[in-house]
């Protein structure tokens, strides 16, 4: 899953390139703007429904965290 | 020495259009070719006067004009720049803009940062100009209709703000801490009320309560300011976007081909949030001065 997510990302902000192991908020890897194509190919990747009510920065704020939550929307 | 010193600050009200025409023939006929840090536009003054806004104190070197933005004055120096002007109001912060572009301040400007800094003020900012294509910004946000539509289903919608919310979107925007009091234009309430419908924006969620706003203002063909602010809460949900998108699908109805505004150049991450949606740097830039009160 890791990998799908981070191919996700690069396709949405290359510069995510070897900056998988930082704060992407903190680093400016993610805006509002990023964090809505994030959630689009998200959901297209992984077949699922991100509610409004996850969208939440730290949900976001690293690897980590996102497959935490497609991880957990999935096995619903 | 201060130059304040020996000066009773006494600002005296402009009440017509003829008392402020005489007021700058004065300046011309003393000071041969007056400079100044803004330049007014004739509409505006018009309206100043009007709304009872406008007033000035003759200094050594020209005028001060003072435009009453309810929280602070909007100050303008005008006249020769190499002699004394004093700015001492008692009751408000003055705010002191001064444009220049990339190439760096003219000789003028320097003179003018010397006046500002003699008086008190400080150097709290500087500003880049941003300006976008409606076409463009819309272009950018090409794809953004599916998340709009996601976000619908759960209650979330731009809508047309009312105008019994326009109170509560001047807080939001005020109290966001990204735009000062003084990068808003004051409207009086009848100015605001008679803003093309949606001018402001909001995003509201299935309670009816607004989540984040934004504001543009069309003047002469062109859109102004465009604040976009998010409550705490909702920062970071892809709202911003949405309400970018909507203000130029917007835009385009009212044939409006360009937005621009003005950003502090440090805040990197509106900077690049402006510039990944369709703005462009302009090679234009303002430097703030303040003059807070003194009990502030």
């Amino acid at each position: 899953m890791r990998e799908r997510i981070m191919r996700v990302l690069q396709s949405v902000n290359p510069k995510f390139d070897k900056h998988w192991d930082v704060d992407f908020l903190e680093e400016g890897l993610i805006d509002s703007f990023e964090i809505m194509n994030i959630i689009m190919e998200l959901e297209q990747e992984f077949a699922v429904e991100i509610d409004p009510e996850l969208i939440l920065p730290e949900n976001f704020c690293s690897l980590e965290a996102m497959e935490t939550l497609i991880g957990q929307i999935a096995g619903k | 020495m201060n130059i304040q010193e020996g000066h009773e600050g006494v600002m005296e009200a402009i009440v017509s259009a003829e008392q402020y025409k005489s007021i700058i023939t004065g300046i011309k006929e003393r000071h041969g070719n007056p400079s100044g840090n803004l330049y007014f536009m004739y509409r505006d003054v018009l309206r100043y006067i009007a709304q009872g806004r406008l007033f000035a104190e003759e200094c050594d070197g020209g005028y001060v004009f003072y435009v009453d933005g309810h929280t602070y004055y909007q100050t303008v120096i005008y006249g020769d720049l190499t002699k004394d002007f004093w700015v001492m109001p008692q009751d408000k912060k003055c705010i002191a803009r001064l444009v220049y572009d990339g190439k760096g301040a003219a000789a003028a400007q320097q003179g003018l940062s010397c006046i500002l800094q003699q008086n008190g003020f400080r150097k709290t900012a500087t500003t880049v100009l941003v300006q976008g294509r409606t076409e463009e910004i819309l272009e950018k946000c090409r794809g953004i209709e599916r998340y709009i539509k996601k976000m619908e289903t759960q209650g979330y919608f731009c809508v047309m703000a009312q105008e019994s919310q326009f109170e509560e979107i001047d807080k939001l925007i005020s109290d966001s801490g990204v735009v000062k009091d003084y990068h808003m234009t004051y409207m009086t309430h009848e100015e605001k009320k008679a803003l093309r419908k949606g001018s402001y924006l909001c995003m509201i969620n299935k309670d009816n309560e607004i989540c984040g706003a934004s504001l543009a203002t069309i003047v002469d063909g062109m859109a102004q300011g465009g604040a976009v602010v998010m409550k705490e809460g909702y920062k970071l949900k892809g709202f911003t976007p949405i309400l970018t998108y909507n203000r130029a699908k917007w835009l385009r109805e009212q044939n409006v081909e360009y937005t621009q505004g003005w950003i502090v150049t440090t805040n990197v991450d509106s900077i690049r949030y402006h510039t990944g949606t369709g703005f462009h740097l302009m090679d234009r830039y303002a430097d703030e001065w303040l003059l807070s009160l003194k009990e502030d």
